[in-house]
């Protein structure tokens, strides 16, 4: 059957109608799945309320007017830069189920689910969050990301940023330069040259969301059962598409609520649930279905090791010296030396890391979540797992994809894993009492 | 099937079909050679007192100048046997890809040996070498690994790709215990030089003279550059076998032109996985050329000329020059193969191409759906054909081969019927 033009594009509509509407439930039903859990407060309304804004509602980010969006990718693009330029920076990592089946037609069949939604979002062309970025800066942290920068360009105006896979001085002067070029590209686009001024009001404004973020983390360390962890997990993710300062005002209402909730004892849940860790591939909204398995299981995530969670914006800039250039600096070390992504060739950083972590949440079960393809993370399942068996943690491989045919496997590996952490702490109660 | 079995069984086929051929003996020899010493027993370790250094490069990526230059013949390894695939089985995940196992599963049986001290040069071109590079050092392992910049396009690339380069000279001459000076790096620089212009005009030979040589000799000499420990006479006896070529052409005339001419893009075939090229022959389809992540670094030579200077500008001249041909997976976009898939099609009669991607190697499913207007535009049929070192999909290719050859054929057929009409009508 062959169609004229005008019949060519109401089809091409009607699909991009479907593609909208089928999404907008699928984000509904987690958002629904979230709030079913209990134990939301008030304070998280704002949180919750862009990530259906975004998702549901299809609307874009709230800016000011005149302001440009920049899209970004990983945690190694500093937002400082951007907001420094006067643009905002928006993540477009996906966790999209609907974009996954769009995009699993568009790339390669191996290709990790994350990028197949980029790419499905890049094929509709639906989503305000994708359409109005001026520029998306890509870092090549894996082959995936690597590939979808050379997809993306043929749409937008696209910076590829080199990271090295080593963190030697010279990486990190030459992460400098690359921090540099990427300061001129924003500049270019927004109009804006980054002065002193503007990188240190910027670094000002991050700095007051890590500092609320470190009390948060400080909280939720101290007493884990004021609120569940998929709800910490849609917090931090609701920063993608939040600018710096609204989202430090949100947080700190929510730390502050805690506050409260902790003192007068008020918990979500009982406090003797198996405390869990998730670690491994990045868990995007609305691909929350780990871990709202895992509590609707009877556990509690407890801590997040993944780079849209804690990861993404706890470490700290650190500028030793006052100058430009040492701010620069101080913003290239942050972006590489801390950072424990499994794209530089030594991570022996990651492993420190995650016992930290496990000696600070006392741990006592780690989830590992690969997704489908990310070859990268599932590398070092191995040595985590090694490493945790070390520790007498037990580590459970959870490998998932963007779709829900794969829930009620994983359910059931959940609650069995759930159930064992618990079993082991059962005769210790007995003994002690 | 056994290691041994696999290698030897590829190397007897091939022996076969072209068993008139003299010089191809040195080359079936050279590989037998190579592959042998893999196959010793894990449990039967021969102890000694002294190792010797041993420079082992994984994955194509490094221009292999650099290492002849510290005066020592590096060990290269690529990949091609699925059952050393099996040797790394615990240490990758299930979705790796086979040339990466296989080449991790050679690495790690040779530091099994006492008696070499190998330094690991691991060209971060893909995922998987990033991460070996990891297991290996962990494993306790010398191990230098050089990141190559994935944008071309980018000012500073070429400067991080020069001091990448610089980090592996002084890996590699402090491993070995030599000095590169400029006299030494304008040796390898000609060393190489001749075996690639050798390689060159060997498939040159062969393009132009076909029938002497059956694809999957032609591919087993030109796989046998990284295994041999002498190029000075690997360069010299092949060029011997184009001579050979040459002459033999003249003897057995010319075969029957009717076989459509194909081009295979995509992963690199390597022996003694020759699986495709097999199923290629078996469906009467005549490869013309090959391209993959070794193909465009046999342009990137220094010539007599741009060889001068000092140690610093010489190196610098054939870092440069390797990178401006890289068509290794580590770019963004992989422009060099892009390049001279079309000047291959510009430049021979091409009927068809098949697209050969190994499980897991994403880049070259990016780089097809990249080439997919192009070979639209030349009104040229492409294949994907997606497999890994296994043989339980071979009768399935086969099936698929056939149809694609068959339609290749019919091509053919109208389009010289249609132009002997316009001639004898």
């Amino acid at each position: 059957m062959e169609y004229t033009g005008d019949a060519q594009e109401q089809r091409e509509q009607r699909r991009k109608q479907r593609f909208a509407t089928k999404s907008m439930h699928m984000t509904q039903k987690y958002l629904r799945r979230m709030r079913d859990l209990g134990g939301t407060m008030d304070q998280m309304d704002p949180f919750f309320n862009v990530l259906e804004r975004i998702y549901v509602q299809g609307l874009e980010v709230e800016r000011p007017h005149n302001v440009r969006t920049v899209g970004t990718y990983c945690v190694q693009v500093p937002p400082e830069l951007i907001y420094a330029a006067g643009a905002q920076p928006v993540k477009l990592c996906s966790g999209h189920y609907t974009a996954f089946s769009i995009g699993d037609d568009v790339v390669a069949r191996d290709a990790c689910p994350l990028v197949k939604a980029i790419a499905g979002f890049e094929h509709m062309g639906t989503l305000p969050l994708y359409e109005n970025c001026s520029l998306m800066v890509v870092p090549i942290t894996c082959d995936c990301k690597k590939r979808i920068a050379g997809l993306l360009q043929e749409k937008w105006p696209v910076h590829p940023l080199y990271v090295p896979a080593n963190r030697e001085d010279e990486d990190i002067e030459h992460y400098v330069g690359e921090l540099y070029q990427l300061m001129r590209m924003v500049s270019c686009v927004t109009g804006q040259e980054v002065t002193y001024e503007s990188l240190a009001h910027a670094l000002n404004l991050t700095g007051r969301a890590q500092y609320e973020l470190s009390r948060f983390l400080r909280i939720k360390r101290a007493t884990p059962n004021l609120l569940f962890g998929t709800h910490a997990m849609a917090v931090m993710n609701a920063a993608s598409y939040l600018d710096a300062g609204t989202w430090a005002d949100a947080l700190r209402a929510l730390n502050d609520e805690l506050e409260r909730r902790a003192y007068a004892n008020k918990l979500v849940s009982r406090k003797d649930l198996p405390r869990i860790m998730l670690t491994g591939s990045p868990i995007v909204f609305p691909n929350l279905k780990i871990s709202l398995l895992v509590e609707e299981a009877g556990g509690m995530v407890v801590a997040d090791e993944t780079c849209m969670g804690e990861r993404g914006m706890s470490d700290p800039v650190v500028p030793v010296d006052a100058s430009f250039d040492g701010l620069m600096r101080s913003l290239a070390i942050r972006s590489l030396r801390p950072c424990p992504c499994p794209t530089f060739a030594d991570n022996s950083q990651r492993i420190y890391r995650l016992r930290q972590m496990v000696r600070d949440y006392r741990v006592e079960g780690v989830i590992y979540h690969v997704l489908r393809g990310c070859l990268v993370y599932d590398y070092e399942y191995r040595l985590v797992e090694e490493e945790l068996e070390g520790m007498g943690i037990p580590v459970i491989r959870l490998e998932s994809d963007y779709t829900d045919q794969d829930v009620e496997q994983l359910r059931i590996r959940s609650e069995a894993f759930v159930e064992t952490i618990k079993l082991k702490k059962g005769p210790l109660k007995a003994v002690r009492g | 099937m056994s290691y041994e079995s696999e290698y030897s069984e590829t190397l007897q086929r091939i022996y076969a079909a072209n068993a008139d051929v003299m010089s191809l003996r040195y080359f079936l020899d050279t590989a037998a050679t190579w592959h042998e010493s893999f196959a010793w027993d894990p449990n039967d370790i021969p102890q000694t007192d002294h190792a010797y250094p041993l420079v082992v490069v994984l994955g194509f990526g490094i221009p292999e100048e650099l290492v002849y230059a510290c005066g020592v013949t590096p060990c290269i390894l690529l990949g091609g046997s699925h059952a050393s695939c099996q040797w790394s089985d615990d240490a990758v995940p299930r979705d790796s890809d086979p040339a990466s196992r296989s080449i991790l599963g050679y690495a790690l049986r040779l530091a099994a040996r006492a008696d070499i001290d190998p330094l690991f040069v691991v060209p971060v071109a893909n995922d998987n070498m990033r991460k070996i590079a990891y297991c290996l050092k962990l494993e306790g392992h010398a191990v230098v690994s050089i990141d190559i910049p994935p944008v071309a396009t980018d000012p500073s690339a070429q400067r991080a790709w020069e001091r990448s380069t610089q980090t592996l000279v002084q890996a590699v001459a402090h491993h070995v215990g030599r000095r590169v000076t400029a006299r030494r790096l304008r040796n390898a620089n000609q060393l190489v030089r001749n075996a690639r212009a050798a390689i060159l005009a060997f498939e040159r030979s062969c393009v132009e003279r076909p029938g002497v040589l059956d694809d999957e000799a032609r591919l087993l000499v030109t796989n046998t550059y990284y295994h041999t420990n002498d190029l000075v006479q690997w360069t010299a006896v092949l060029n011997e076998l184009a001579t050979e070529v040459r002459a033999r052409y003249k003897t057995i005339g010319r075969p029957s032109s009717t076989a459509p001419c194909i081009l295979v893009v995509g992963s690199p075939i390597l022996f003694p996985q020759f699986k495709v090229l097999e199923l290629i022959n078996d469906a009467g389809l005549r490869t013309l050329a090959s391209v993959d992540a070794a193909s465009t670094s046999r342009f990137a030579s220094l010539s007599e000329q741009e060889s001068s200077g000092g140690a610093a500008a010489l190196m610098s001249a054939l870092s440069r020059k390797h990178y401006a041909f890289d068509s290794s997976s580590a770019s963004v976009i992989n422009w060099a193969m892009e390049r001279y898939v079309e000047h291959l099609l510009s430049s021979m009669e091409v009927d068809g191409v098949v697209f050969h991607i190994l499980k897991g190697q994403i880049e070259y499913d990016f780089a097809l759906s990249r080439l997919e207007p192009l070979f639209d535009r030349l009104d040229i049929p492409v294949f994907r054909l997606e497999t890994d070192y296994q043989y339980q999909d071979v009768e399935q290719l086969r099936i698929r081969l056939e149809a694609f050859a068959e339609m290749l054929g019919q091509r053919k057929f109208v389009a010289d019927r249609a132009y002997a009409r316009r001639y004898c009508a």
